[in-house]
Protein backbone atom coordinates (compact mmCIF):
# COMPACT_ATOMS: atom_id res chain seq x y z
CA UNK A 1 0.00 0.00 0.00
CA UNK A 2 1.31 3.62 -1.24
CA UNK A 3 2.42 5.02 2.06
CA UNK A 4 2.60 2.36 4.48
CA UNK A 5 6.10 2.53 5.60
CA UNK A 6 8.00 5.36 6.87
CA UNK A 7 10.77 5.83 4.13
CA UNK A 8 11.72 9.96 4.00
CA UNK A 9 11.79 11.06 0.66
CA UNK A 10 13.16 14.07 -0.20
CA UNK A 11 10.46 16.82 -1.05
CA UNK A 12 12.13 18.49 -3.80
CA UNK A 13 11.93 16.07 -6.14
CA UNK A 14 9.70 16.18 -9.58
CA UNK A 15 6.51 15.46 -10.05
CA UNK A 16 7.80 13.11 -12.85
CA UNK A 17 10.63 11.68 -10.64
CA UNK A 18 8.42 11.01 -7.55
CA UNK A 19 5.14 9.32 -10.42
CA UNK A 20 8.46 7.05 -11.42
CA UNK A 21 9.34 5.98 -8.53
CA UNK A 22 5.70 4.92 -7.61
CA UNK A 23 6.16 2.60 -10.67
CA UNK A 24 9.34 0.72 -9.47
CA UNK A 25 9.63 -0.64 -5.24
CA UNK A 26 9.53 2.43 -3.52
CA UNK A 27 6.66 2.70 -0.72
CA UNK A 28 5.89 6.62 0.20
CA UNK A 29 6.40 8.47 -3.35
CA UNK A 30 2.48 7.85 -3.54
CA UNK A 31 1.65 9.46 -0.44
CA UNK A 32 4.09 12.68 -0.91
CA UNK A 33 2.53 13.37 -4.85
CA UNK A 34 -1.10 13.23 -3.12
CA UNK A 35 -0.33 15.21 -0.32
CA UNK A 36 1.43 18.07 -2.85
CA UNK A 37 -1.55 17.76 -5.15
CA UNK A 38 -4.48 16.97 -3.19
CA UNK A 39 -5.70 20.30 -2.37
CA UNK A 40 -5.79 21.67 -5.47
CA UNK A 41 -7.24 18.58 -7.30
CA UNK A 42 -10.17 19.08 -4.86
CA UNK A 43 -10.27 22.75 -5.67
CA UNK A 44 -10.46 21.82 -9.70
CA UNK A 45 -13.58 19.31 -8.66
CA UNK A 46 -15.21 21.66 -6.10
CA UNK A 47 -14.91 24.87 -8.95
CA UNK A 48 -16.82 22.28 -11.33
CA UNK A 49 -19.30 20.66 -8.89
CA UNK A 50 -19.78 23.14 -6.50
CA UNK A 51 -20.20 20.74 -3.94
CA UNK A 52 -17.44 19.83 -1.55
CA UNK A 53 -18.53 16.06 -0.97
CA UNK A 54 -19.23 15.40 -4.59
CA UNK A 55 -15.81 17.16 -4.93
CA UNK A 56 -13.66 15.32 -2.22
CA UNK A 57 -15.08 11.92 -3.60
CA UNK A 58 -14.22 12.96 -7.15
CA UNK A 59 -10.50 14.16 -5.70
CA UNK A 60 -10.04 10.75 -4.47
CA UNK A 61 -11.38 9.00 -7.65
CA UNK A 62 -8.45 10.99 -9.50
CA UNK A 63 -5.80 10.16 -7.92
CA UNK A 64 -7.08 5.70 -7.66
CA UNK A 65 -7.01 6.29 -11.12
CA UNK A 66 -3.27 8.26 -11.56
CA UNK A 67 -2.48 5.29 -9.23
CA UNK A 68 -4.00 2.17 -11.67
CA UNK A 69 -1.73 4.04 -14.56
CA UNK A 70 1.44 4.57 -13.08
CA UNK A 71 2.87 1.56 -14.91
CA UNK A 72 1.87 2.73 -18.72
CA UNK A 73 2.53 6.43 -17.51
CA UNK A 74 5.59 7.97 -19.57
CA UNK A 75 7.17 11.33 -18.63
CA UNK A 76 6.30 12.95 -22.45
CA UNK A 77 4.58 15.89 -20.89
CA UNK A 78 4.32 17.10 -17.53
CA UNK A 79 3.16 14.93 -14.11
CA UNK A 80 0.52 18.18 -13.33
CA UNK A 81 -0.89 18.23 -17.18
CA UNK A 82 -1.90 15.07 -16.90
CA UNK A 83 -3.19 15.26 -13.83
CA UNK A 84 -5.55 18.53 -14.32
CA UNK A 85 -6.73 16.79 -17.00
CA UNK A 86 -7.94 13.47 -14.97
CA UNK A 87 -9.08 15.84 -12.06
CA UNK A 88 -11.22 18.24 -14.77
CA UNK A 89 -12.79 15.05 -17.01
CA UNK A 90 -13.70 13.17 -13.61
CA UNK A 91 -15.51 16.47 -12.53
CA UNK A 92 -17.00 17.18 -15.54
CA UNK A 93 -18.31 13.76 -16.02
CA UNK A 94 -19.73 13.79 -12.15
CA UNK A 95 -21.47 17.14 -12.95
CA UNK A 96 -23.01 15.66 -15.86
CA UNK A 97 -23.83 12.42 -14.31
CA UNK A 98 -26.03 14.95 -11.40
CA UNK A 99 -27.25 17.09 -13.98
CA UNK A 100 -29.02 14.04 -15.28
CA UNK A 101 -30.12 12.56 -12.09
CA UNK A 102 -31.64 16.33 -10.63
CA UNK A 103 -34.16 16.29 -13.55
CA UNK A 104 -35.61 13.65 -11.75
CA UNK A 105 -37.37 14.11 -8.02
CA UNK A 106 -35.13 12.14 -5.55
CA UNK A 107 -36.92 9.43 -4.01
CA UNK A 108 -37.77 10.38 -0.38
CA UNK A 109 -35.45 7.23 0.87
CA UNK A 110 -32.34 8.89 -0.97
CA UNK A 111 -32.80 12.47 0.83
CA UNK A 112 -33.21 10.21 4.09
CA UNK A 113 -29.62 8.52 3.23
CA UNK A 114 -28.36 12.11 2.49
CA UNK A 115 -29.55 13.82 5.87
CA UNK A 116 -28.13 10.84 7.44
CA UNK A 117 -24.54 10.74 5.32
CA UNK A 118 -24.63 14.59 6.54
CA UNK A 119 -25.09 14.23 9.94
CA UNK A 120 -22.45 11.10 10.23
CA UNK A 121 -20.09 13.34 8.35
CA UNK A 122 -21.07 16.44 10.70
CA UNK A 123 -20.32 14.03 13.86
CA UNK A 124 -16.73 12.22 12.75
CA UNK A 125 -13.71 12.84 14.66
CA UNK A 126 -12.11 14.18 11.54
CA UNK A 127 -14.78 17.11 11.70
CA UNK A 128 -13.37 17.89 15.04
CA UNK A 129 -12.56 21.86 15.73
CA UNK A 130 -9.05 22.73 13.65
CA UNK A 131 -5.75 22.91 15.74
CA UNK A 132 -4.72 26.35 16.91
CA UNK A 133 -2.05 26.61 14.19
CA UNK A 134 -3.92 25.90 11.89
CA UNK A 135 -6.22 28.51 13.03
CA UNK A 136 -3.44 30.86 13.54
CA UNK A 137 -2.39 30.42 9.88
CA UNK A 138 -5.82 31.09 8.76
CA UNK A 139 -5.73 34.26 10.72
CA UNK A 140 -2.61 35.70 9.37
CA UNK A 141 -3.74 34.96 6.09
CA UNK A 142 -7.11 36.63 6.68
CA UNK A 143 -5.41 39.25 8.24
CA UNK A 144 -2.93 39.69 4.85
CA UNK A 145 -6.06 39.14 2.82
CA UNK A 146 -7.50 42.45 4.44
CA UNK A 147 -4.53 44.42 4.61
CA UNK A 148 -3.60 43.82 0.64
CA UNK A 149 -7.74 44.87 -0.05
CA UNK A 150 -7.19 47.68 1.37
CA UNK A 151 -4.38 48.85 -0.47
CA UNK A 152 -6.72 48.88 -3.79
CA UNK A 153 -8.29 51.62 -5.00
CA UNK A 154 -11.79 52.08 -3.72
CA UNK A 155 -13.25 50.26 -6.38
CA UNK A 156 -11.67 47.51 -6.96
CA UNK A 157 -11.85 47.06 -3.40
CA UNK A 158 -15.40 46.91 -3.51
CA UNK A 159 -16.30 45.10 -6.11
CA UNK A 160 -13.67 42.29 -5.11
CA UNK A 161 -15.50 42.67 -1.47
CA UNK A 162 -19.40 42.17 -2.71
CA UNK A 163 -17.80 39.29 -5.32
CA UNK A 164 -16.24 37.57 -3.27
CA UNK A 165 -17.28 37.92 0.42
CA UNK A 166 -20.94 38.98 -0.02
CA UNK A 167 -21.15 36.70 -2.95
CA UNK A 168 -23.24 39.50 -4.77
CA UNK A 169 -23.68 38.70 -8.47
CA UNK A 170 -21.78 41.19 -11.27
CA UNK A 171 -25.37 41.94 -12.41
CA UNK A 172 -26.49 43.16 -8.76
CA UNK A 173 -22.58 44.65 -8.46
CA UNK A 174 -23.62 46.80 -11.42
CA UNK A 175 -26.16 48.21 -9.13
CA UNK A 176 -24.74 48.95 -6.65
CA UNK A 177 -21.88 50.52 -7.90
CA UNK A 178 -24.26 51.89 -10.89
CA UNK A 179 -22.22 50.82 -13.51
CA UNK A 180 -22.16 48.19 -16.24
CA UNK A 181 -21.89 44.32 -15.94
CA UNK A 182 -18.92 44.94 -18.14
CA UNK A 183 -17.30 48.00 -16.03
CA UNK A 184 -17.80 45.30 -12.70
CA UNK A 185 -15.72 42.54 -14.94
CA UNK A 186 -12.72 45.16 -15.43
CA UNK A 187 -12.83 46.27 -11.47
CA UNK A 188 -12.61 42.64 -11.03
CA UNK A 189 -10.25 41.89 -13.03
CA UNK A 190 -7.60 44.70 -12.47
CA UNK A 191 -8.50 44.11 -8.46
CA UNK A 192 -7.89 40.68 -8.77
CA UNK A 193 -4.46 41.48 -10.13
CA UNK A 194 -3.51 43.76 -7.73
CA UNK A 195 -4.57 41.76 -5.20
CA UNK A 196 -2.01 38.71 -6.56
CA UNK A 197 1.00 40.90 -7.18
CA UNK A 198 0.59 42.62 -3.12
CA UNK A 199 -0.23 39.11 -1.62
CA UNK A 200 3.17 37.90 -3.46
CA UNK A 201 4.90 40.94 -2.14
CA UNK A 202 4.08 40.69 1.53
CA UNK A 203 4.78 36.83 1.53
CA UNK A 204 8.22 37.67 -0.71
CA UNK A 205 8.89 40.01 2.24
CA UNK A 206 7.49 37.93 5.54
CA UNK A 207 9.81 35.43 4.05
CA UNK A 208 12.76 37.29 4.09
CA UNK A 209 12.14 38.60 7.71
CA UNK A 210 11.71 42.09 7.01
CA UNK A 211 8.55 43.88 8.31
CA UNK A 212 5.51 44.19 5.75
CA UNK A 213 5.22 46.87 4.10
CA UNK A 214 3.24 49.52 5.36
CA UNK A 215 -0.18 50.91 3.45
CA UNK A 216 0.57 53.23 1.11
CA UNK A 217 -2.12 56.07 1.43
CA UNK A 218 -4.54 56.17 -1.52
CA UNK A 219 -4.45 59.04 -3.60
CA UNK A 220 -7.05 61.28 -3.20
CA UNK A 221 -9.88 60.71 -6.32
CA UNK A 222 -7.54 58.28 -7.81
CA UNK A 223 -8.93 56.02 -10.77
CA UNK A 224 -9.85 52.56 -10.14
CA UNK B 1 -17.09 29.88 -25.92
CA UNK B 2 -13.50 30.70 -27.16
CA UNK B 3 -9.84 30.82 -25.21
CA UNK B 4 -10.04 34.29 -24.90
CA UNK B 5 -13.23 34.67 -23.97
CA UNK B 6 -12.92 31.76 -20.99
CA UNK B 7 -9.20 33.85 -20.71
CA UNK B 8 -11.06 36.57 -19.85
CA UNK B 9 -13.49 35.52 -17.42
CA UNK B 10 -11.89 33.28 -14.95
CA UNK B 11 -9.62 36.78 -14.87
CA UNK B 12 -12.33 38.51 -13.78
CA UNK B 13 -14.98 35.81 -12.06
CA UNK B 14 -12.21 33.37 -11.16
CA UNK B 15 -12.53 29.72 -11.45
CA UNK B 16 -15.45 28.86 -9.39
CA UNK B 17 -18.06 27.92 -12.05
CA UNK B 18 -21.04 28.40 -9.57
CA UNK B 19 -20.22 32.59 -9.66
CA UNK B 20 -20.71 32.14 -13.39
CA UNK B 21 -23.84 33.28 -15.01
CA UNK B 22 -24.96 29.79 -15.68
CA UNK B 23 -24.99 30.06 -19.35
CA UNK B 24 -21.53 30.83 -19.40
CA UNK B 25 -20.58 28.13 -17.38
CA UNK B 26 -22.18 25.70 -19.20
CA UNK B 27 -20.13 26.54 -22.10
CA UNK B 28 -17.19 26.96 -20.38
CA UNK B 29 -17.78 23.23 -19.11
CA UNK B 30 -18.17 22.26 -22.62
CA UNK B 31 -14.45 23.97 -23.34
CA UNK B 32 -12.88 22.49 -20.73
CA UNK B 33 -13.79 19.16 -22.01
CA UNK B 34 -12.52 19.77 -25.45
CA UNK B 35 -9.21 21.90 -24.35
CA UNK B 36 -5.85 21.07 -22.96
CA UNK B 37 -5.48 24.86 -23.12
CA UNK B 38 -8.62 25.58 -21.12
CA UNK B 39 -7.55 23.02 -18.40
CA UNK B 40 -4.75 25.35 -17.90
CA UNK B 41 -5.83 28.21 -17.81
CA UNK B 42 -8.56 26.31 -15.68
CA UNK B 43 -5.82 25.06 -13.15
CA UNK B 44 -3.96 28.56 -12.96
CA UNK B 45 -6.91 30.32 -12.27
CA UNK B 46 -7.81 27.52 -9.21
CA UNK B 47 -4.21 27.82 -8.07
CA UNK B 48 -4.31 31.93 -7.84
CA UNK B 49 -7.83 31.66 -6.14
CA UNK B 50 -6.26 29.83 -3.41
CA UNK B 51 -3.47 32.00 -2.84
CA UNK B 52 -5.80 34.96 -3.22
CA UNK B 53 -8.52 34.08 -0.84
CA UNK B 54 -7.63 31.09 0.60
CA UNK B 55 -9.36 27.89 1.45
CA UNK B 56 -11.93 26.58 4.17
CA UNK B 57 -11.03 23.34 3.64
CA UNK B 58 -8.61 23.65 6.33
CA UNK B 59 -6.48 19.79 6.78
CA UNK B 60 -6.51 17.78 4.48
CA UNK B 61 -4.92 14.55 6.25
CA UNK B 62 -7.86 12.82 6.60
CA UNK B 63 -8.82 12.96 2.64
CA UNK B 64 -4.91 12.15 1.60
CA UNK B 65 -5.47 8.74 3.97
CA UNK B 66 -8.81 8.23 2.99
CA UNK B 67 -7.68 8.08 -1.01
CA UNK B 68 -4.50 6.13 -0.42
CA UNK B 69 -7.16 3.90 1.38
CA UNK B 70 -8.63 3.04 -1.44
CA UNK B 71 -5.52 1.88 -3.02
CA UNK B 72 -4.83 -1.56 -1.42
Amino acid sequence: MPGSTNNILPDDRSDEDLFLACAGDEPGAFRLLVERHMRLVRRLALNVLGDVHEAEDVAQEVFVAVWRARLDWRPEARFSTWLHRVAVNKAIDRRRSLRGVSQASPEPQEVIARLADADQRVARPEDAPEDAHVRLERMESAKGLRLALERLPAAQNQALTMFYFEELDVGRIADVLDCSEQAVRSLLKRGRAALKTNLQRQKKICSHGYRPVQSQPRQPGGRS
Amino acid sequence: MDIARFKASLASLGADLERWPPDEAQAAVALLAASDEAVALFAQASADDLTLFGDDAGDLDGLVDKTLGRIS
